[in-house]
């Protein structure tokens, strides 16, 4: 896993996580290798969970 | 150790040194042309000399030379010891001639056009940027950046991109953001000076020109020795392909290799078998093989029956291949029934509805108030397409029991009718409701997605994968090297393009002399250049697409390996996530599908109308999860997935797509417990290690 990969995998472990993950993600997204790529997208997945996810009333 | 082992060691390490000395020499290249740019000329910090950018490419060519295909060169020469070496090895086993120095040389020439290939290639890329650079005026700085990028990072054209995103983070964002982006900026350059892409195929045609090498010098060697069958040897590891695994130990015929080699891997490398291995990034090698002199012949494992390849013949795990709109009729019919609400919070598999009695009475005068009282469901997750100011309830509301199969293809369709049979199978045995809708992914990049029983699903990601499931590895390595074909066409116009810039400026600069700047502009010459510039770019633009094609296309093309992990073994070889535990497109989806659904078990089971931030089973999870405010680690959990330590709803989700999968061997205990309880139970589970999941507290 590179360096890159790690950060990101932290970031989206944040509680709460960063008003701008998604630009964060996309960021790493872009810099890190090929071969990460698809292991990457399950932090999309995860962030999109908590992000969709409405405030109580 | 055996002649040949000892062989396979020596050239793993010279694979291994040949690709330091590349990623040290591209080191070296992309300072050398930091250093050359800097000498742009600039007005008021804006670079804005086109001709000296034209002019530029030789000096970028010469320092291209000098390094990365100096480095080439050397490397080049270790071919013979390599002729050598391989000779010592294969006399150990017979009688062997060495091989003509001829055709070492022609070999060696054959090689270097690949390593130039390379240099070419990067060559335009790097020249395109100093001249793009220059054309919208930007800084020295920028370009230099632009251009370390292009070096290490030439196949991502977007690298550049992302360094934006994260300078505009760094002006832009939440002060806490900013300040993570510019240390961030900091360590992208250094990434990228460590190498990148282009690193990646020059290191790659370093192993694979080496291993090719001894190939071609083996077959050489045994065919020269009237030799027809061969052993196939090399060390296994956690990477190795199955296709290797299959065969590797074993003895073969040419007219056998042919027949092999011919489904699988003809022309992914080289048409012949031999030649092409494993295909590329392989370490296993061919030998002759002499059954009465051969040492170890009885070492070797019995000859299986290679068996021919069945065109499209489906996986066992992968359904029938149905029309789109029976499919999608299959897909409405179920979303459909599962959209069932209830206010009887005793009834498991039902959605709760707004009308239940545990309605708190400020949220039961809001929704009468705003007329939503009655069958409208309680909506906690933004729908899709969701935008601020949009009315979530409602919107939620409207697409419940609805699909939109946007851009998914037939296959990934007929995938998914089957998988929804199947959690729809899963929702009854842990008693939790349906998943009743489907839409396109939210997300531009999640490959699926869950919330409030709705699923989204990336036909993007998808397509290609559920498509492998049909598609016989003949036709998928066709479509590679389709693909191949295509991004050398696309290469070849690159080049020409470049060329042709070249010239028309060239003509250009001449009229310019002739006529001055200004009139320069109306000329022939002006326009052409102009138009040849346009040309440039699009090629450019062709290129980089068809490279994209060609990852993709190889990247499907190649066989898909299971991973082995078990419990107690080395946590070094889990994987990243659960659906890699399969090799089958099929299995790789519903692996997928199954841990979506995992969300809804935990985001539906004992929910609510009042839930919102966590329900109890997902405080359950937490409080299991996190020991003071961290992932627990005194607790025993078993996390059978490095994604699974995420947080305690993806460790439920992965835990939960095992156990369905039928891999409850790498279930957390405690999850196993849980999960085995839920099943066995008639109703809901109230109480369950001592955790009241009604009142989401400990009883």
């Amino acid at each position: 896993m590179t360096e890159f990969f790690e950060k990101a995998s932290k970031l989206s472990q944040q509680d709460p996580l960063p008003d701008n993950i998604i630009e964060m993600l996309d960021a790493y997204f872009e810099i890190i290798p090929e071969e990460e790529k698809d292991k990457f997208l399950w932090l999309y997945e995860g962030v999109e969970l908590q992000l969709s996810q409405m405030k109580a009333p | 150790m055996a002649a040949d082992d000892n062989y396979d060691g020596y050239l793993d390490k010279l694979a291994d040194t040949h690709s330091k000395r590349l990623s040290d020499a591209l080191e070296e290249l992309e300072d050398r042309i930091a250093a050359a740019l800097d000498d742009a000329p600039v007005k008021a910090g804006a670079l804005f000399d086109l001709e000296w950018a034209v002019k530029a490419r030789p000096e970028l060519s010469k320092i291209m030379s000098e390094t990365y295909l100096r480095e080439a060169t050397s490397i080049l020469n270790d071919y013979s010891k390599v002729s050598v070496k391989a000779l010592d090895m294969l006399n150990e086993y017979g009688d062997f001639t060495k091989t003509s120095p001829d055709i070492i040389k022609q070999l060696q020439s054959l090689t270097f056009k690949g390593f130039e290939d390379i240099a070419t290639s990067h060559l335009d890329t790097i020249a395109s940027e100093v001249y793009q650079n220059t054309l919208t005026g930007r800084t020295k700085t920028e370009m230099v950046k632009s251009v370390r990028q292009s070096v290490n990072g030439v196949y991502i054209s977007s690298d550049s991109d992302a360094i934006e995103k994260l300078v505009s983070i760094a002006k832009n964002g939440s002060t806490s953001a900013a300040a993570a982006a510019v240390k961030e900026l900091h360590s992208v350059y250094a990434s990228d000076r460590v190498g990148g892409n282009m690193r990646r195929y020059a290191t790659q045609m370093a192993q694979d020109s080496l291993m090719q090498f001894d190939a071609s010098i083996n077959t050489q060697m045994g065919k020269e020795a009237g030799i027809d069958t061969w052993k196939y040897y090399g060390d296994l590891i956690k990477d190795s392909r199955q296709f290797c695994r299959d065969h590797v130990g074993n003895v073969y015929t040419t007219a056998e290799i042919d027949e092999i080699w011919q489904g699988s891997w003809a022309g992914k490398s080289s048409s012949d078998g031999l030649i092409a291995r494993g295909g590329y990034n392989c370490r296993h090698h061919f030998r002759p093989y002499i059954s009465d002199v051969d040492g170890e012949a009885e070492e070797v494992k019995s000859k299986p029956k290679p068996k021919p390849e069945t065109k499209n013949k489906l996986s066992d795990r992968t359904p029938q291949l149905i029309a789109k709109k029976d499919a999608i009729a299959s897909l409405s019919k179920r979303t459909k029934a599962a959209n069932k609400g209830t206010a009887d919070r005793s009834v498991p598999d039902k959605y709760i509805a707004l009308s239940s009695s545990n309605l708190p009475s400020h949220l039961q005068k809001t929704l009468d108030d705003k007329g939503l009282a009655g069958e409208q469901f309680p909506v906690r997750f933004r729908p899709y397409k969701y935008k601020r100011g949009d009315n979530v309830p409602k919107m939620g509301n409207k697409l419940f029991g609805t699909v939109n199969t946007e851009g998914m293809s037939t296959e990934t369709l007929s995938i998914l009718s089957q998988v929804l049979k199947e959690t729809d199978g899963i929702s009854a045995k842990f008693k939790a409701p349906p998943i009743r809708g489907v839409n396109p992914s939210k997300s531009k990049r999640a490959s699926a997605s869950m919330g409030d029983g709705m699923l989204s699903v990336s036909s993007t990601y998808w397509n290609p994968i559920a498509k492998s499931a049909y598609q016989s590895k003949d036709k998928l390595l066709a479509d590679a090297l389709k693909a191949e074909a295509k991004r050398d066409a696309a290469q070849k116009a690159l080049t020409e393009s470049g060329a042709d810039v070249e010239s028309k400026y060239d003509a250009f600069v001449a009229v310019r002399i002739k006529v001055g700047g200004r009139a320069a502009r109306d000329t022939p010459e002006h326009k052409e250049f102009t138009e040849a510039n346009v040309r440039y770019t699009l090629a450019n633009k062709k290129m980089r697409k068809a490279r994209d094609d060609l990852d993709k296309a190889r990247k499907l093309s190649e066989p898909k390996i299971a991973n082995t992990y078990i419990k107690g073994g080395n946590i070094e070889d889990r994987p990243w996530s659960s659906k890699e535990f399969y090799s089958e497109p099929a299995d790789q989806f519903r692996s997928t599908m199954f841990h979506e659904y995992g969300h809804t078990v935990h985001q539906e089971y004992w929910r609510k109308v009042s839930d919102f931030d966590d329900t109890s089973f997902e405080r359950y999870l937490s409080q299991l999860f996190y020991s003071n405010g961290k992932r627990s680690t005194e607790r025993g959990l078993f996390f059978p997935t490095e994604y699974s330590e995420h947080n305690h709803k993806e460790w439920w989700a992965e835990n939960f797509s095992l156990y369905n999968m039928g891999r409850t061997d790498l279930v957390d205990k405690k999850l196993k417990e849980l999960m085995d309880e839920m099943v066995k139970s008639e109703g809901r589970i109230k109480i369950f290690d001592g955790w009241d999941f009604e009142k989401g507290e400990y009883s």
